[in-house]
């Protein structure tokens, strides 16, 4: 059907056109080969990403949109409604009215390293959340941190899942910035059952931890191979 | 007349460019369909700055397909089937990835106020942080030789093996 209708379209207009009659097979030649890479590219992509160890889920909403209000926001002090209502003007400022708007509770640099001082860490009733995939991780992460890849949760989320139940907090984080990842991965923790209220995100992630000098463990989780930076002077490479 | 079916030297200087313009597209365009491959996540995170479509079932389709796709294209055109439909398929994908980097790079040049020609960002192309005007270039010259191998096809070495098709 849609064979005859395409020819019976060409002919048409190649008629209408004065086009010469030995241009319109290779124009419908030309065609058909377009449909039919199309259809056998997309199957052959279909079937490539359903066998790829690194494939994704065709049917998973991987950024759930952030609510354009939020009535209960652990953040929202005048001067905070305030500035959302103006408009945010530095990149802090806009990542912390985005997680206020999904409800989430923020900690800073200075927050992150007292909280991973605290000799409740060490108990597991605070534990640490990295929520970037298997290469970052292994290349440096918090020391002691769980990972949780948000793209590929059924790696750890069975190991993570119940201690992040039973942790008295929960702190994610990611590399920062513009990084959201720490963000739905906080999201996807609250839909598994783990109370709003223990989770905070650490909004400016991974890349100032390590440039402040933080100590960064490489590697596994206590892989014991712990690198202290903290006199090393940080460089713009380190950004 | 032992000569008679013998091809001439432009014919086959014509052959030979022919083959070169499909190598080189298809090659670019297996290495750029691998490279999103390899990194599905970072391609879709990339396709979503884009902003091209709101529902999340086409944005994961896209991200899926579509690097599988580039390269199935790149082995057909260089494998010399259905060249002249793969080149036009690719020419459309040029141009449609080209008004979308130039669209992109005109945002953030509004945005930063630096130079257009000194807008970089990763486009999502394959090959990590480009400058928007080398990228647009590239792209103008791979849709280039797209035309050329959608006007030639898969030339024959012989003149003669057209006729027999």
């Amino acid at each position: 059907m849609a064979h005859s209708l395409t020819t019976c379209f060409l002919v048409t207009m190649s008629e209408q056109l004065g086009l010469h009659s030995c241009i319109m097979p290779a124009v419908r030649s030309v065609v058909f080969e377009c449909v039919w890479v199309v259809v056998i590219g997309v199957a052959v992509g279909l079937v490539a990403n359903r066998i790829s160890p690194k494939g994704l889920t065709l049917s998973r909403n991987y950024f759930p949109p952030t609510p354009k209000t939020s009535s209960a926001t652990p953040l929202s002090s005048a001067k905070t409604r305030g500035r959302l209502e103006s408009g945010v003007t530095n990149e802090l400022e806009r990542v912390k009215a985005r997680l206020a708007r999904r409800g989430l509770r923020v900690i800073l640099h200075t927050n992150a390293v007292q909280v991973f001082q605290s000799l409740r860490r060490e108990a597991n009733n605070i534990v640490f959340i990295d929520s970037r995939e298997d290469k970052y991780y292994r290349e440096a992460h918090i020391p002691g941190a769980y990972q949780l890849d948000y793209y590929r949760p059924e790696k750890h989320i069975e190991e993570v899942l119940p201690i992040c139940l039973a942790a008295e907090q929960v702190v994610v984080y990611c590399n920062g910035g513009d990084c959201e990842d720490s963000e739905l991965s906080a999201v996807m923790l609250t839909e598994f059952g783990v109370d709003k209220q223990r989770l905070v995100v650490y909004a400016e992630g991974f890349t100032v931890w390590k440039k402040m000098g933080m100590p960064c463990e490489i590697g596994e989780r206590l892989s014991g191979n712990i690198v202290a930076t903290r006199d090393e002077k940080p460089t713009p490479a380190d950004r | 007349m032992k000569n008679q079916h013998l091809p001439t030297a432009s014919v086959r200087s014509r052959a030979v460019l022919s083959l070169l313009a499909r190598v080189v597209l298809g090659a670019m365009f297996i290495y750029l369909g691998w490279s999103k491959a390899a990194d599905p996540v970072g391609f879709l995170k990339l396709l979503r700055q884009y902003q091209l479509v709101d529902n999340y079932l086409l944005l994961n389709f896209i991200a899926v397909v579509l690097p599988w796709f580039e390269m199935f294209c790149g082995i057909l055109i260089i494998g010399g089937v259905a060249v002249r439909g793969t080149a036009l398929i690719l020419l459309l994908m040029l141009t449609g990835f080209t008004g979308l980097i130039i669209q992109r790079a005109l945002v953030i040049h509004d945005a930063s106020h630096i130079p257009f020609c000194s807008v970089h960002f990763d486009c999502g192309c394959g090959t990590g942080e480009v400058f928007a005007c080398w990228k647009t270039f590239e792209n103008l010259s791979l849709g280039g030789l797209a035309v050329a191998v959608l006007i030639r096809g898969s030339l024959p070495a012989r003149p003669n093996a057209r006729k027999t098709r």
